[in-house]
């Protein structure tokens, strides 16, 4: 048996977190994007910085919200990890379950496939015919990555998180690739001996 | 990518019998650092005794009693820790001490964008060495008011 089943998703989605209109989130987001874009003159390089750095400060936060309603316990393994992300984190702040795949021998690499559509990218079309560059350097959807990584350091997981491919530039399907590289130990605060 | 890591923090709350009243009283003593001392090594054995090989939870420290008194504790899986020292007689408090993380730490800190979540105090610790405390205003008052509206309160 899976760990996820413990906790139930659905049941928090319904009854036990805010909700706003969808249309509203994926406008929201993104006229952000458009913005940012336009801040910084097209260099998508650093808008996918940007993005990433807001969904690590939102992540920061976003933890001690998932974990104060759902109340997980510290995962074992990795992939255990990856099934309450999926399971239940995406679950309950998008409403959707990507599925995990691809994992590595090590047990420390994988890849979440987010189902279509992308909460943040209905309603969403490159502008090709503008500009070239945009479809092979933006990652529309970076703000998630800065996201799990933000959320994931705080319960001492060390993990890189990007983008492998996007159904908005074309690609077959949207994959996210998570990397674990260390797990965190808890030490002495310096200079309190 | 910042260099300040998982936020580490001590909130203390002291309701003895003997001070009536007065909630949070030591926060910025430095018996809270002896009581982080204490907590840190108590916490470091517990999960020794265990084999995590084998068992599916993780050994958790929840409380320990000492001649006068008895120190409640719950740490978050971000590191926060809670504590609160009560007298002998009182016996669980795991639930109000999740009470105050999942409601009130939420609702004043976690919700207010103003509010820092990572409580580092002095600019020279290394990555997850922090150690600071929730200085949050409304996040002290409404915790002494709800402590102090318990029964476990008198």
């Amino acid at each position: 048996m899976s760990k996820s089943s413990k906790y139930n998703g659905d049941d928090i989605w319904k009854n036990n977190v805010e909700k706003i209109n969808s249309e509203l989130f994926t406008l929201t987001y993104g006229s952000v994007v458009a913005q940012l874009c336009r801040d910084f003159n097209n260099n998508y390089h650093e808008v996918n910085n940007q993005l990433d750095k807001m969904g690590y400060n939102i992540g920061l936060r976003l933890i001690e919200e998932f974990l104060a309603k759902t109340g997980v316990r510290r995962c074992q393994t990795f992939r255990e990890t990856s099934e309450i992300i999926s399971k239940i984190g995406f679950k309950i702040f998008l409403n959707i379950v990507p599925t995990i795949e691809n994992w590595s021998s090590d047990n420390k690499t994988c890849s979440l496939i987010l189902p279509e559509p992308n909460p943040l990218t209905e309603f969403v079309e490159l502008p090709i015919t503008t500009d070239s560059k945009i479809s092979k350097e933006l990652w529309y959807s970076q703000i998630l990555c800065g996201v799990l990584r933000g959320a994931l350091q705080m319960v001492q997981l060390d993990v890189d998180v990007n983008f492998v491919k996007d159904v908005l530039r074309g690609d077959d399907r949207t994959e996210i690739r998570l990397k674990l590289n260390k797990v965190l130990k808890d030490e002495i605060p310096a200079g309190e001996d | 990518m910042k260099t300040t890591g998982s936020g580490s923090s001590v909130s203390l709350n002291s309701s003895t019998a003997n001070h009536l009243g007065i909630i949070n009283k030591n926060n910025d003593s430095n018996t809270s650092k002896l009581l982080f001392g204490i907590l840190y090594s108590l916490k470091s054995i517990s999960t020794k005794l265990i084999d995590e090989e084998t068992s599916p939870i993780s050994n958790a420290l929840k409380s320990f009693t000492l001649g006068k008194y008895r120190i409640h504790y719950l740490e978050s899986l971000t590191n926060l820790k809670f504590i609160l020292i009560t007298d002998i007689i009182i016996d669980n408090l795991q639930h109000v001490l999740w009470e105050l993380y999942s409601n009130y730490y939420i609702k004043n800190c976690v919700e207010n964008s103003l509010s820092p979540v990572e409580f580092k105090q002095s600019t020279d610790l290394k990555e997850h060495e922090l150690m600071g405390k929730i200085s949050n205003y409304n996040f002290i008052h409404e915790t002494d008011h709800f402590l102090q509206s318990l029964s476990v309160f008198e």
